[in-house]
Formats: structure tokens, C-alpha cells, sequence
């Protein structure tokens, strides 16, 4: 027997007269939109005339006897509501018990009345300064435990394991060499290329060398290492403390005595700073190599040719410079990845957030701390 | 007289070469309340999550309504949409609200209108004692009230066969009675098919009509049958696990 609704009005009083199989996947699409129709116009009826009682039944053949679906009962459930709502009798007693018990269990809990978001700009601008001071709050003091933790760890008093820090470099620099040699030879192959056609015209595609070979320890090195291990490492960092807290592995820490900061984050934040030098030396070899394959193959210059001119136009302090902008940028990928990762919320969108979050930081870091070297350096004429 | 809607035959549960469970036959009746148990680490969510549909069986065959399961690819679309599961945790979608969680199948699956698909979503929260909190977002409830969320969510498109793992593992004592009384109106009132894996006895004795025990050294069912008959005259290690006696 197919679902049906109809409903009868004697005067004041409404009865709402429900059949047949009403379970949802026995409902056709028309189906599902008819009865959907008929729903609506008996709701509008409810809050357009003068009602005084609505009576509810419900009837089906043997073998449907629990054929009614929840969108009957949720329909329903609906017009006990509406009639609660506007003082009318709802008079579900002609209802088989069954459906009664199944409406009876949704009233038995008494509904959660308190408003949960109520807009007051007031509150949205005090939240928001307070979302400002708090978060600055908690870098400061994030900053601060890291340089506690330093400080611990100079006098040896520093929870963590050596075989962390071991474990940790290898995940920072081993595991990234693939992806950095890849990276790091297109781009010397990209800037030798560029600037050998640009020189051609002058005659003077043999100071690709020194363009190349300077602008690779210079700063393209060390940025380029820096963004690639703030989306590997970085968001990794912030990927498994994040989880870490979802777990409640953080506060099991905290409930052993054992800081968090000393134990998860002073070993990624040892591994990086000091690996990031590493890496970008090899950054700075694999881009060079990758221009000079450009020079000798496009232009036939020799390899001793390429290094003479290297010897001759590049500077030592500028491999320093190169190194000092790579450490630091280790230190501001570690921090932005364990700071996302130890203030994450504890579900999976705040973990892929924190991740995010980790990662945008660590570039805005890396660029910013980039002009702020520049300039300081340029002051002191190097 | 009940038949059966679920047939387990000879079923070898197996993560790679790692043995889980082994030939495991039993069947679960029409509207009957089935609950697995056995000790921690028996295997009562991995044969469950063979019985769903998301762990390839090693070895036999599970027949829903007389349909082979894992080797009726046409059907297998047909009996999971006639299947609700509630997991551990509740496993709601994180950045949806309670009533986006439980519109998300009726979206998909029905033609129903907006507001039927939100009112339809309020009845089943408010089933589970959650009405009110439509908007809330999981995060913003707590553990208890994440699972009930999860029962409403597996009961969103009227299911035929319910499986809930372990439903009431760490909620208190009355909430953990008052979702005994729900899943015995859920079988009585809509004819559903219940299977639950918990360790809850007093929920055991409270709701199950037919259970069957899993064991953890010998890897095989060792009994199966009504909890309150196992009580009396099931092996001992069974009577020792309803008796809750250690060993």
C-alpha cells in the first residue's frame, strides 16, 4: 500500500490521516514531493484558519504494521509542535501505540533552549581584541618556554632524547634531498637560461657563472630550501603535534611532569635550525650545477671558464650571508610548525588548519625576516 | 516465525597474513538484537567492519536477505544505503553541524525538500535527546553527545540493519539505559535489524535476543545463543565474561 496523506477539516477541527508505507526508500521521487506538497498545505492550513483541535491517525495494511518512516513521524512531531505553538489540542491517541512510544522519546528530553550565537557587535569587537591580545599572549609565551627549553638544554637539564633529535634531523634533511636537488637544479637551470639570453646580446653569457653562482648563496637558495621545507617539514611539525592533541598524547605528557615543549618541540626545533645550513649548501651545489648545464650545452662554455669566473666576481661572505638567512629560516619554520601544532584545536578541521596555518606563516616568516636581512645587511655594506 | 536476514558463513577475518577471527558461521534473525562480544582484542569491530562492508572478508561469505555481500558488486550499493552504522566515537563530519551531519545522506539519497530534510533531521536528534542542538558543531558537544549524534546520523535514511560499535562505552548509566530503551524501540516500532558489539553487560541482558562470543586465544566463536541462556549454560570462559569473574 503506497504512502497517503490527507486530512480532514469539520469545522474547527482538523484530522490528519496518514497510510501505507512511509519508510524512505520505499518512496518514489513523486512520491517523496507529493506527499512533500500535501505536508505543506496542511501546515499552512494549521497557521492560516481557526483550528481548535487536530486529531492524527494513521493506518496500514498486516504486513506494513511498521511501515511508518521517520518522515511521517518527524511530520508529526511537526504538527504537535505548530499546535503547541498556537494553544491547539493535538490529540495523537488514534496513532498506533508504537508510534506513539517513537514520538513520545523525542519529547522526553526537554529541548536545549539556550540561544547559542545571539550577534552583538559589542561582543564581536571584544571578542575579536581579545582574540588579538590572547594570541599574542600565547606567542609571547610560547617564544618564551622555547627559550627556557634552549637554555635547559645548554645546561643539560632539558627533558629530551637524543634519539629524537637523530630521528628528527633525518626526517629534515635525508628525506628532503630528493625533493630540494629536484627544485633547486631547475631553478639554476631557469635563471642561467634567462639571464644567458639577456647577456648574449652584450657578449657577455660568461658572467652566468658569477650571476648564477651569487644569487644562489645569496638568497635564492636559502628561500627557496625554506619554502620547500616549511610545506614539508613545517606543516608536518604542526600535522603531528596537532594530532598529538587530538589523541590527548600532549596531556598525557603534561600528566607524566614531562613539559611538551622540551619533548616534542626542542628536537624538531635543534633538527631544523641546524639542518637548514646543510640543506641549503647542497641547494646552492645543485642550482649551480644546473645552470652550468645550461651555459655548457646552450652556449659551449667550459667548465674551467665557468670557475674562473665564479673565483673572480663571488665572495666568500656571501655563502655566510646565504647560511645566516637559511639558520634563520629554519628557526621560523620550526616555530610556526610546533606553535600551529601545540595551540591546534582538538578535531580534524582544526588539525588541518594548524597545518595550513603553519605553513602560510612560515613563507610570510621567511619573506619578511628575507627584506629585514637585506636591508640591515645593505646598512653594513654587505 | 523470524528469518534470517543476515547470514554469516564460515567467514575468515584477516588484516594481510595477521589471523583476526576464523570460520564463523552464524545467523542474525529478522528484527532481532544482535550483540558480539568477547574480550578486548577478540575481533569484534573487525568482523563488524566486514559485516559493513569495509573489510574484504580472507575467506567465506556474507549474504544480507540471501544476497552474497562481497561478491555482488550490483547489490552491494543496495544493501549498504539499507545499512546505518553508528562508530566508536560517533564519527561526525567536523565542520558540519549536528543537523547538516544527518542532512548529508538525506541530500544525497532523497528528493525531499530542505525544510522536510531539516525537520526530519531535528526529529532524530531529538530521538536520541539532542533537540536543540541542530546548529551545534561536534566539537561543541560533548563525548556522550557526539555518540548519540552518531546514532541519529546512522538512523537518517530509515535503515534496515543498525550496527552500532560499542553505543554506550563511556556514556553515565542513565544515558547508557535510556539508549537501551531507544534501540528497543527502534526494533520494535521500525522493525530494524540491530547488531552491536559492546562489553556493556548490563546493556548485554537489557537489549540482546540472540549474541554470539568471540574468543581472542583460539580465534573462533565459542558460543552463540540468547546472553541470559550463555549465562547459564554457555562454556565457562563465556559465564566468567557475563559473570564479569576474572579468570
Amino acid at each position: 500500500m503506497q504512502a497517503l496523506l490527507s486530512y480532514v477539516l469539520q469545522g474547527t477541527e482538523l484530522t490528519v490521516q496518514a497510510q501505507g508505507d512511509w519508510v524512505l526508500k520505499n518512496l518514489s521521487s513523486a512520491m517523496q514531493k507529493a506527499l512533500s506538497a500535501k505536508q505543506k498545505e496542511i501546515i499552512r492550513i494549521i497557521r492560516s484558519r481557526q483550528i481548535s483541535a487536530i486529531h492524527l491517525t494513521y493506518s496500514a495494511e498486516k504486513e506494513e504494521k511498521t511501515s511508518w518512516g521517520s518522515l511521517l513521524l518527524s511530520f508529526f512531531c511537526q504538527l504537535m509542535d505548530e499546535a503547541k505553538k498556537r494553544n491547539i489540542d493535538c490529540d495523537s491517541s488514534l496513532l498506533p501505540q508504537q508510534v506513539q512510544d517513537l514520538i513520545r522519546v523525542s519529547y522526553v528530553t526537554p529541548a536545549n533552549t539556550k540561544p547559542k550565537n545571539s550577534f552583538n557587535i559589542f561582543h564581536v569587537f571584544g571578542s575579536l581584541v581579545y582574540k588579538i591580545f590572547h594570541q599574542v599572549g600565547v606567542t609571547i609565551d610560547f617564544v618564551g618556554e622555547i627559550s627556557l627549553a634552549m637554555i635547559k638544554f645548554f645546561v643539560g637539564k632539558a627533558t629530551i632524547s637524543a634519539k629524537d633529535v637523530w630521528q628528527e634531523i633525518y626526517n629534515a634533511s635525508a628525506s628532503s634531498l630528493p625533493i630540494i636537488s629536484l627544485v633547486s637544479v631547475l631553478l639554476g637551470l631557469i635563471l642561467a637560461f634567462v639571464s644567458a639570453v639577456q647577456l648574449q646580446v652584450l657578449g657577455a653569457e660568461i658572467y652566468v657563472s658569477s650571476l648564477i653562482t651569487v644569487s644562489m648563496v645569496r638568497v635564492m637558495s636559502p628561500v627557496l630550501t625554506g619554502i620547500v621545507i616549511a610545506g614539508r617539514i613545517g606543516a608536518s611539525y604542526a600535522a603531528t603535534i596537532g594530532s598529538m592533541q587530538v589523541n590527548e598524547e600532549v596531556d598525557a605528557l603534561k600528566t607524566f611532569g614531562i613539559n611538551p615543549v622540551e619533548f616534542l618541540v626542542l628536537p624538531r626545533f635543534l633538527a631544523l635550525s641546524l639542518m637548514m645550513p646543510f640543506l641549503t649548501v647542497y641547494s646552492d651545489f645543485m642550482g649551480i650545477l644546473g645552470g652550468y648545464a645550461v651555459i655548457y650545452f646552450g652556449w659551449d662554455i667550459s667548465f674551467y671558464a665557468f670557475l674562473d669566473n665564479i673565483q673572480t666576481f663571488a665572495r666568500l661572505h656571501q655563502i655566510f650571508i646565504g647560511l645566516f638567512h637559511a639558520f634563520v629560516f629554519g628557526i621560523i619554520i620550526a616555530l610556526s610548525g610546533c606553535y600551529q601544532g601545540m595551540t591546534s584545536g582538538r578535531d580534524a578541521e582544526a588539525v588541518g588548519r594548524a597545518t595550513t596555518m603553519a605553513v602560510v606563516h612560515s613563507i610570510i616568516g621567511i619573506i619578511v625576516s628575507t627584506s629585514i636581512l637585506t636591508i640591515i645587511l645593505s646598512g653594513f655594506g654587505l | 516465525m523470524q528469518v534470517s536476514v543476515i547470514d554469516v558463513k564460515n567467514l575468515t577475518v584477516a588484516y594481510g597474513t595477521k589471523l583476526i577471527q576464523q570460520k564463523l558461521t552464524f545467523s542474525v534473525k529478522e528484527k532481532d538484537i544482535f550483540i558480539i562480544m568477547g574480550g578486548s582484542g577478540c575481533g569484534k569491530s573487525s568482523l563488524l567492519r566486514v559485516l559493513m562492508g569495509l573489510l574484504k572478508p580472507a575467506e567465506g561469505q556474507v549474504f544480507y536477505q540471501g544476497t552474497d555481500f562481497w561478491n555482488n558488486e550490483k547489490a552491494q550499493q543496495n544493501i549498504l544505503r539499507s545499512i546505518g552504522v553508528m562508530f566508536q566515537g560517533g564519527a561526525l563530519w567536523t565542520s558540519r553541524t549536528l543537523a547538516e551531519n544527518i542532512a548529508i545522506p538525506l541530500q544525497q539519497f532523497t528528493t525531499l525538500n530542505n525544510k522536510q530534510i531539516y525537520e526530519l533531521a531535528r526529529y532524530k536528534l531529538a530521538q536520541v535527546g539532542l533537540s536543540g542542538f541542530e546548529e551545534y558543531y561536534p566539537s561543541e558537544i560533548s563525548g556522550g553527545m557526539r555518540k548519540r549524534a552518531g546514532i541519529a546520523r546512522a538512523l537518517a535514511l530509515d535503515p534496515s540493519f543498525v550496527f552500532l560499535d560499542e553505543p554506550s562505552a563511556g556514556l553515565d548509566p542513565v544515558s547508557s539505559a535510556r539508549l537501551d530503551e531507544l534501540i528497543l524501540q527502534l526494533r520494535d516500532s521500525l522493525g530494524m535489524t540491530i547488531v552491536i558489539v559492546t562489553h556493556e553487560l548490563a546493556s548485554i541482558f537489557a537489549v540482546a535476543d540472540n549474541s554470539i562470543w568471540l574468543d581472542a586465544q583460539t580465534k573462533t566463536m565459542l558460543a552463540q545463543g540468547n546472553p541470559h541462556e550463555l549465562l547459564k549454560s554457555g562454556p565457562l570462559v563465556v559465564q566468567k565474561f557475563l559473570n564479569r569473574e576474572s579468570e
